[in-house]
């Protein structure tokens, strides 16, 4: 059990991480169990009986977010709740803890009513992905670039495996499978003696489980260009670079720079180009996918301007990747990656998940190590990171010529 | 509960040039700057020294956009060149502009300053900002809840500015000029309403010293006064179906509700009691989510959303559903009901805790409390005065205030799915 002190803040978060291997046949099960497990407890037997008592406990909140990171498919539940310090409650500790425990351990057969909700709630998720099309865009782009493989495919798992579901095979896998997965157990916030004490009786939850290195190759393909329509004003465009460089790597801090100087910031070259050049984007962003080895951009394009803004872009990082950027914009990246580093410290939130991914991937650096690395990264660094950078996927999603809401 | 603004008391003074600042300091890793102007989306009229003026929608993010725009260079690149990340947002009440970074944040502040005493419109810069803006509510309007909460503006709404979103829409910022971006901005970026706070493990003393020094071209600030919309009290349309390309449905529920008086503290109160009644008979712990959920009338919980500007509260709640019309019936019976039994002390009292437990967890967001200071003391109320007013809230209030609302204060969007729509 990790503790994460620190005086600053109000609240404490309590986070519970399963970490298991990739299986796709599992997506299903545990996107569903991570919404039975925070639906109910035994004490607490129906969502409305949970909802009041987590309305009772200052409001404390339960957030589950599923996802899969590098060789891993990991469950996260948050536990957030005012610290107890703050308010002379003795007794709220205890009570979170037991929620704790009752969510997760020793639970009998799961009750069909809530399986029936999760499963109903599923659906939803997957039927209505098309009316939310940016989400809807990104889990494409996923699937076009990693096609069979478990990073392409939805992490609800499909509708025929939603329908086809029961209770059963739910609980026997909760059983069988996501209590012997790895766990770990985070806390940070204002944590005193009394409060570590109490807490710490939860470290008994914890194993530790070896988990095989999955298998990733994609970057032979010939480039793949796909375009798709759907009833609305923009045009989404995605372009998905292979950069096999991942969080290890001597070039990762240089990975970072250059994608923040491709369209990570708002002196980026695409960013300048498309929006203040142009004018024909308002949203240009890139996003480095180190646990998958991609680093992908996007721009969201007037309808008219989409085939414009897609050769602009290719010409623009093709140029780039040869020319690399300056030595006045690569400082500029640099001040603007450490000012996203310290404001990313300042916020709670990111606390835990930082010191989780670290541990997972077996690194260990302080801040004064990363300022010092994002110092020393030299323009051969970028060129020779700009030049491990293999297009493979592209993906447009847009309106049809027409469109008024 | 003790409750306080900041750790450390704000040190507070007023520039000559009337703009008011305050310094807080934070032991924290980032140094963070914030200068609110008074002018958001919903200012439509005003008065100044004696004469009216009208502002276009949409103004006040157009304004956002071209402040960065200095005559001779691009206010964002100095800001990225000295090392720090600079940001802006506009909302419906104030325009703010954001400074964050760890290093230069005392000239960063004061050229912050200088950009927003600066004003460089030309008519080729303007009808460029037109494209980006243009593609800025684009993005938006592809967004589903963007066009829920739209069609139900349209139900609600005479004339309130509410109704023309923050960004403006695209016939709107169409009809702005590069004159009209030059009143507005001579009569609010000069106002003395206008607020600098600063966070951060600063000097406070050398920040006070730096700031009293500043050579400003603003010599007298201005003092416009807005004039209230007189929007009317009933809704426009009671009720709305949509065919739109939607594969699940959705139920938007409108309440309008106005308030007969501009007290920042009655405004407070009665957005948290409207917050609080709907919460306990519509919320995750009441009854009726629990029925309708496991009778399949709605597929998750109500998404709820308040704006109260103006005297005019709206407040919507949204839920997926592929039977609105039923779930409407319900709705209505549900808050009518003479005797409910979602409406009770205990329920009260646990939410009220979750309430102040939501209150303190918000402020660990540093950015966050730093707004909240601001808007909050621009509408002349402070944060703890914010935490004591929600103290006081009993539920023989909120029993009081649902006797308030009338059936014909409600308006429904029913929105089909596409197999209801063929």
């Amino acid at each position: 059990m990790i503790f994460l002190p620190t005086k600053q803040y109000q609240a404490i978060h309590i986070s519970f991480y399963f970490i298991d291997k990739i299986e796709s046949d599992a997506f299903l099960y545990r996107f569903l169990l991570a919404r039975i497990l925070t639906s109910y407890t035994n004490t607490y037997m129906s969502k409305q009986k949970l909802s009041k008592k987590l309305n009772a406990l200052y409001g404390m909140f339960i957030t589950n977010h599923v996802f899969v990171l590098k060789d891993y498919h990991i469950m996260r539940f948050n536990f957030v709740f005012p610290n107890p310090v703050f308010l002379d409650d003795d007794q709220m500790l205890d009570d979170i803890i037991q929620i704790i425990k009752e969510m997760f351990f020793d639970r009998p057969l799961f009750k069909q009513s809530i399986f029936d909700e999760a499963k109903r709630y599923t659906l939803n998720e997957i039927r209505s992905k098309k009316d939310h099309k940016f989400d809807y865009a990104k889990d494409q782009l996923m699937h076009h670039i990693f096609l069979d493989h478990p990073y392409g495919k939805p992490i609800t798992g499909t509708l025929d495996e939603v329908l086809n579901v029961s209770l059963t095979e739910i609980y026997d896998y909760y059983q069988n499978y996501l209590l012997n997965n790895q766990i770990n157990i985070y806390v940070s916030g204002h944590i005193t003696d009394d409060i570590k004490h109490k807490l710490n009786v939860l470290s008994t939850y914890e194993r530790q489980k070896h988990i095989e290195p999955m298998m990733l190759d994609h970057m032979h393909r010939p480039i793949q260009n796909y375009s798709e329509q759907l009833s609305m004003g923009q045009a989404y465009i995605f372009f998905a670079y292979h950069l096999n460089i991942d969080r290890k790597h001597p070039l990762y801090i240089a990975a970072l720079l250059a994608n923040t100087l491709i369209a990570g910031y708002p002196e980026s070259v695409l960013y300048k180009l498309l929006r203040e050049t142009y004018f024909i984007a308002y949203d240009v962003e890139s996003k480095y996918e180190y646990d998958r080895s991609y680093l992908i951009l996007y721009a969201g394009v007037n309808l008219e301007s989409k085939t414009l803004a897609y050769n602009l872009i290719i010409e623009t990082v093709n140029n780039f990747i040869f020319d690399g950027p300056s030595n006045e914009r690569l400082a500029e990246a640099k001040d603007y990656l450490k000012n996203e580093i310290y404001s990313a410290l300042d916020f709670q939130d990111s606390m835990i998940p930082k010191q989780f991914i670290a541990d997972l991937l077996g690194f260990e650096e302080t801040v004064d190590d990363i300022m010092l690395k994002i110092d020393q990264v030299t323009q051969n660094e970028i060129l020779e990171v700009l030049s491990m950078l293999r297009l493979t996927t592209t993906y447009t999603l847009s309106g049809a010529d027409s469109y008024e809401v | 509960m003790k409750f306080n603004d900041f750790n450390e008391k704000p040190v507070k003074f007023q520039l000559k040039n009337g703009l008011n600042v305050e310094l807080i300091y934070a032991p924290t890793l980032q140094t963070y700057v914030q200068y609110d102007i008074p002018l958001g989306s919903i200012h439509e009229r005003y008065v100044l020294d004696g004469k009216t003026y009208t502002l276009k929608p949409g103004i006040a993010h157009f304004l956002e956009h071209m402040m960065y725009m200095m005559p001779d260079h691009d206010a964002f690149e100095h800001f990225h060149q000295i090392g720090v990340i600079a940001n802006a947002m506009t909302t419906y009440r104030q325009t703010t502009y954001g400074v964050i970074g760890h290093k230069n944040m005392l000239p960063a502040t004061l050229y912050l300053i200088k950009m927003l005493e600066t004003a460089s419109f030309t008519q080729a810069r303007v009808s460029a900002e037109k494209s980006i803006i243009g593609e800025e509510i684009s993005m938006y309007d592809d967004e589903v809840d963007t066009i829920i909460q739209k069609k139900m503006f349209d139900q609600l709404i005479f004339k309130h500015p509410i109704q023309h979103e923050i960004t403006g829409k695209r016939n709107d910022i169409a009809k702005i000029t590069a004159k009209d971006l030059k009143v507005a901005f001579d009569h609010f970026y000069a106002s003395n309403k206008r607020q600098l706070l600063i966070l951060g493990p600063i000097d406070v003393k050398g920040y006070k010293r730096a700031l009293e020094d500043f050579e400003s071209t603003i010599k007298v600030a201005t003092n416009p006064q807005f004039i209230q919309v007189d929007e009317p009290s009933h809704v426009k349309i009671n009720e709305q179906d949509y065919n739109l390309d939607m594969n699940v449905g959705v139920l938007n529920v409108g309440i309008k509700y106005t308030i007969d008086t501009i007290d920042e503290a009655t405004l407070f109160i009665t957005e948290i009691k409207m917050l609080f009644l709907m919460r306990l008979l519509f919320g995750s712990s009441s009854n009726f989510h629990e029925t309708m959920t496991d009778n399949h009338q709605m597929i998750d919980g109500f998404n709820f959303n308040l704006i109260l500007e103006d005297q005019t509260l709206i407040f919507m709640m949204d839920v997926e559903t592929s039977a609105p019309h039923e779930l409407k019936l319900f709705v209505i019976e549900h808050f009518f009901k003479i005797v409910n039994e979602d409406l009770n002390q205990d329920d009260f009292d646990a939410l009220k805790k979750a309430y102040i437990g939501h209150f303190m967890m918000a402020l660990d967001d540093i950015e966050n409390r730093l707004f909240l200071y601001g808007k909050y003391q621009l509408n002349g109320l402070s944060l703890s005065d914010a935490f004591k007013l929600l103290d006081t809230i009993t539920y023989d209030d909120i029993c009081h205030f649902k006797n308030l609302i009338h059936q014909n204060m409600f308006s429904f969007s029913h929105f089909m799915n596409n197999d209801q729509n063929d």
